[in-house]
């Protein structure tokens, strides 16, 4: 086409003795140049589809299920454990100790506390706040003598009427920030640095009625669904696959879209915060044998992220090795069992 | 409109004018502005991806801590990238494009006085100029500027802890998009009204110049499509500002488990490419409709095959809204929609096939005059073609999967849609700048520039396709550590070769444009011997464009050669012969 293109355009350059070929259209020409793309591009939507439907259909009963879990910015991989089944996960629950949220009766204690922990930590701090403590201060010194400035009846009736056990836990509040401010142990904070603990902890609170709900939840006669995720294996920075198994991939992601691109496997998919997406693919060629044919003794198959998710996109890959099923026994057998480490 | 020549203040006349010849040349002029910046920006990164880690001590100069040490901050990549690609299709190949000969043209070869609202008109260029100025401004804010691609793709784009660039600076690009979309829609819909009431007498919709037809069609799109833009920014905006979750959902960031339930980031999406894809051709039908004309015109020949033509640029535009989820096959989008999508895509092939060999078959035992107009019209055919073949592999679903987001991405559009519309806007210019300014633009820095830009422009999107084959994902700050791209490590510092030297080579077009305005040959009436109305005015403009009564058409605009006349073109305004057929 473009030999054509510039091939005409060289060869009927002007001449201003020549007069073009009147030609403004030509019916049969037309059809033909517009049946002829119709049926190739036919025969490539009936080929594309095909593979298409192959690619993406249903895995079939002995394929190995891997989980690949993004986040800004490595992956995780996990293997179901001996009871061939992924535990059910739950973002809420994801701490240090429980990256994937996985959910269990101890997943979902550990979340609690630790959300604990981090509100009564905001506690502590907005409890010492110098101006908060100082307005206090004056507000508690008002009520326990409100004739000072105004010396008159109606508040000296108040006054009287304040029970003493009151009075007592006025001044005890009292003279503790009295010791506060006296120990240097308040710090100063902007009103905005104030209102932003007070917003974090008012979000921590709904985040521990999330969980909350979620442990008081009604799993009735599946009760043991808590218990599936406790033999899951979870993996950093390099997997395993068996060679010549059908593998079903299962993708999550716990911030921002991803996309795991596997550039030898010519795979990849999207992997989206709250959409679990999937794909499948078979295992031919061993890492071990892939090196022999490429002469190359550091190949490696490579996970990527393909969908730009952050500063660091560039830099977040996974090694994946594909070799024999025995090997890759011994190599999922020696891997971190998820609860193990708690028991 | 009998306001004919009438004295103007300087500020009605060249700032807030309502005169469509002074709006056209004010988009273009602002569009070249924004060209600079979008392919300055292009540069910068460039650097980094040919010579990657490199210290280039200037950059520390000119970028501060954009470039600290002289090497391009990863996060000023990103937002390098973003901006480069939105100034890019929205700021200069819509607005410039459209902006730019929709106004000059749409009256004058319709045989109008002005479009229908003068000041709607004014207000599309100025709501134009603010957005510009919005995006421009966004750079140089806290966390800088937007950087999550020019798609940003929510939740990246949502949540201001995920990246820099997500905070204040993508708010303003929401901002200045939203203010790009009201200009849109106020051109969109003038150009509309007045190609439906304001043709001059005797020019039915089937003798308009296909320039015409391709704006028609251009700005029905853009009227359906960027209000769907719109609301997707506005959703985008509620999840940013006030807690709504369209878009969010089971998301833990920052140490924090978000609030937000039940939304889906491939909503966003959906909206986005309703847009994104008509946009495609939004930006691409203007260039093949100034193309179509320059062709004609300059081969000395009818465009072959007019009827097919208006029918595929319909069929196109058609199209183009069924066709949005073939950006997505690989979002976790149900695989059988993606199947419908592959072949409503493939579709949209066909009428473009039936464009390219028409233009081949106009070509075809001409006369061919090789001005610069008409070569960067070759030029485009050329890239349409080519782009148009690598874009039926990523039609494909089973095929996009393996080079979806890599470099025979970016090599594609780039081709299909960047080469080929600048290319559609330089033949424009060339080709009418003596209408708009009274001069004739230097033919030899004409031919200079046009052999390097398509040599560079092909120089730098080919090699793409076969980074992108290896592997190689696009917006990656450096690939440098990946060893199964090593075979393709080479080609990255000679890409980049190309885009400088490709740049710099517009700086023939820069100064052969603003010295040919002032010094430039004085311009005839009607130097290509064309056969549109657009000829028949005065050289030196009139508010009003014609002088006395408006110009009656008896033909259609591609009697050239025709034999039953001896000059080989004839003016639209010329009365049919006796016993001659009309079209």
């Amino acid at each position: 086409m473009n030999a054509l293109i510039f091939g005409f355009s060289y060869k009927y350059r002007y001449n201003k003795n020549r007069k073009a070929h009147f030609f403004p259209h030509d019916t049969r020409l037309e059809v033909i140049w517009t049946v002829i793309p119709s049926i190739v591009l036919a025969v490539i939507i009936i080929y594309g589809l095909q593979t298409w439907s192959e690619m993406t259909g249903q895995a079939s009963d002995d394929s190995l299920r891997v989980e690949l879990y993004s986040k800004q910015f490595d992956w995780t991989a996990r293997y179901a454990g001996d009871n061939d089944e992924f535990g059910s996960t739950n973002f809420n629950l994801i701490t240090p100790l429980n990256p994937l949220g996985i959910v269990t009766q101890e997943g979902i204690d550990q979340a609690l506390l630790k959300i604990e922990d981090k509100i009564a930590k905001l506690n502590g701090e907005l409890s010492v706040e110098k101006g908060h403590l100082l307005a206090e201060k004056v507000e508690l010194e008002r009520s326990l003598h409100p004739s000072d400035d105004h010396g008159h009846s109606d508040h000296d009736d108040a006054h009287h009427e304040m029970s003493e056990g009151y009075k007592n836990n006025l001044e005890t509040r009292l003279s503790a920030i009295d010791d506060l401010l006296d120990s240097g142990t308040s710090k100063v904070m902007t009103d905005a640095a104030y209102e932003a603990k007070e917003d974090k902890i008012y979000r921590l609170k709904r985040h521990r009625q999330r969980i909350l709900e979620l442990k008081n939840y009604e799993v009735g006669e599946a009760l043991d669904a808590w218990e599936i995720g406790k033999d899951d294996r979870i993996v950093k920075s390099e997997f395993h696959l068996p060679i010549g198994r059908e593998i079903e991939f299962v993708f999550r992601s716990r911030d921002v879209l991803h996309s795991a691109f596997m550039p030898h496997f010519r795979a990849q998919m999207n992997t989206v915060p709250g959409l679990p997406t999937r794909f499948k693919i078979e295992t031919t060629i061993t890492t071990d044998s892939m090196r022999t044919i490429l002469d190359n003794p550091d190949f490696n198959y490579i996970l990527l992220c393909n969908k730009v998710c952050g500063s660091a996109h560039f830099n977040m890959q996974m090694t994946i090795v594909v070799e024999t099923q025995e090997k890759y026994d011994a190599w999922l057998s020696e891997q971190k069992v998820y609860m193990a480490e708690k028991n | 409109m009998g306001n004919i020549n009438h004295k103007e203040s300087f500020v009605s006349k060249y700032i807030f004018t309502y005169d469509h010849k002074m709006i056209s040349k004010q988009f273009l002029i602002t569009a070249i502005v924004m060209g600079i910046l979008g392919v300055s920006m292009s540069i910068l990164f460039r650097l980094q991806l040919g010579w990657p880690g490199e210290s280039f001590a200037i950059l520390e100069t000119f970028l501060g801590k954009w470039a600290p040490g002289g090497v391009l901050d990863r996060n000023a990549y990103l937002a390098l990238v973003t901006i480069h690609g939105t100034i890019m299709v929205f700021f200069v190949l819509t607005a410039g494009l459209s902006g730019t000969f929709s106004n000059l043209l749409i009256p004058l070869q319709i045989g109008a006085r002005d479009m229908a609202s003068g000041f709607l008109n004014m207000l599309s260029y100025w709501f134009f100029v603010i957005s510009c100025v919005v995006m421009v401004f966004s750079l140089f804010v806290e966390g800088g500027a937007a950087s999550g691609g020019w798609t940003i793709y929510p939740p990246l784009s949502a949540l201001p802890q995920a990246m820099p660039g997500s905070g204040m600076g993508m708010t303003l690009w929401l901002l200045s998009m939203t203010l790009f979309v009201v200009s849109s829609l106020l051109g969109s819909l003038n150009y509309i009204v007045t190609i439906i009431n304001l043709r001059t007498k005797g020019l039915s919709m089937t003798r308009l110049p296909l320039t015409i037809w391709a704006f028609f069609v251009t700005a029905i799109l853009g009227v359906l499509s960027f209000p769907v833009l719109v609301s997707a920014i506005v959703l985008l905006l509620m999840d940013r500002m006030m807690g709504t979750a369209f878009y969010l959902s089971d998301i833990f960031i920052g140490g924090e488990a978000l609030d937000a339930t039940g939304g889906s980031p491939i909503l966003y999406q959906h909206l986005f490419w309703f847009l994104g894809h008509p946009e495609v051709y939004i930006v691409l039908l203007p260039a093949l409709g100034i193309s179509s004309e320059v062709i004609a015109t300059n081969s000395r020949k009818p465009i072959f095959g007019y009827k097919a033509m208006v029918g595929s640029i319909i069929a196109i535009g058609f199209l183009s809204f069924i066709v949005w989820a073939h950006h997505m096959f690989v979002t976790g989008m149900n695989p059988f929609l993606g199947s419908v999508f592959v072949f409503t895509t493939l579709l949209i092939a066909i009428p473009s096939a039936v464009k390219a060999f028409n233009y081949i078959t106009t070509l075809w035992r001409g006369n061919i005059r090789l001005t610069p107009a008409m070569l960067f019209s070759i030029g485009l055919v050329s890239t349409f073609v080519t782009g148009g073949l690598t874009g039926i592999i990523l039609a494909d679903s089973a095929l996009d999967v393996t080079v979806h987001d890599t470099y025979f991405v970016v090599g594609h559009f780039h081709i299909v849609m960047g080469l080929s519309a600048i290319f559609g806007m330089f033949a424009g210019v060339y080709h009418w700048f003596s209408k708009m300014f009274g001069r004739m633009m230097n033919t030899k820095m004409g031919y200079v520039h046009f052999w390097f830009t398509i040599v560079c422009g092909y120089g730098v999107f080919f090699p793409m396709h076969f980074v992108g084959l290896a592997g190689a994902p696009r917006r990656y700050y450096d690939s440098t550590s990946f060893d199964f791209l090593d075979s393709v490590a080479d080609l990255q510092p000679i890409i980049s070769t190309f885009a400088i030297v490709g740049a710099l080579a517009q700086l023939v077009f820069l100064f052969n444009f603003f010295y040919s305005i002032f010094r430039g040959q004085p311009a005839t009436q009607n130097p290509w011997k064309s056969n549109t109305l657009e000829w028949t005015t005065p050289v030196e403009h009139i508010h009003g464009n014609w002088p006395g009564a408006l110009p009656e058409v008896h033909r259609w605009a591609y009697d050239y050669s025709n034999p039953a006349h001896d000059e080989d073109f004839v003016l639209q305004t010329t009365p049919l012969k006796d016993g001659e057929v009309g079209h």
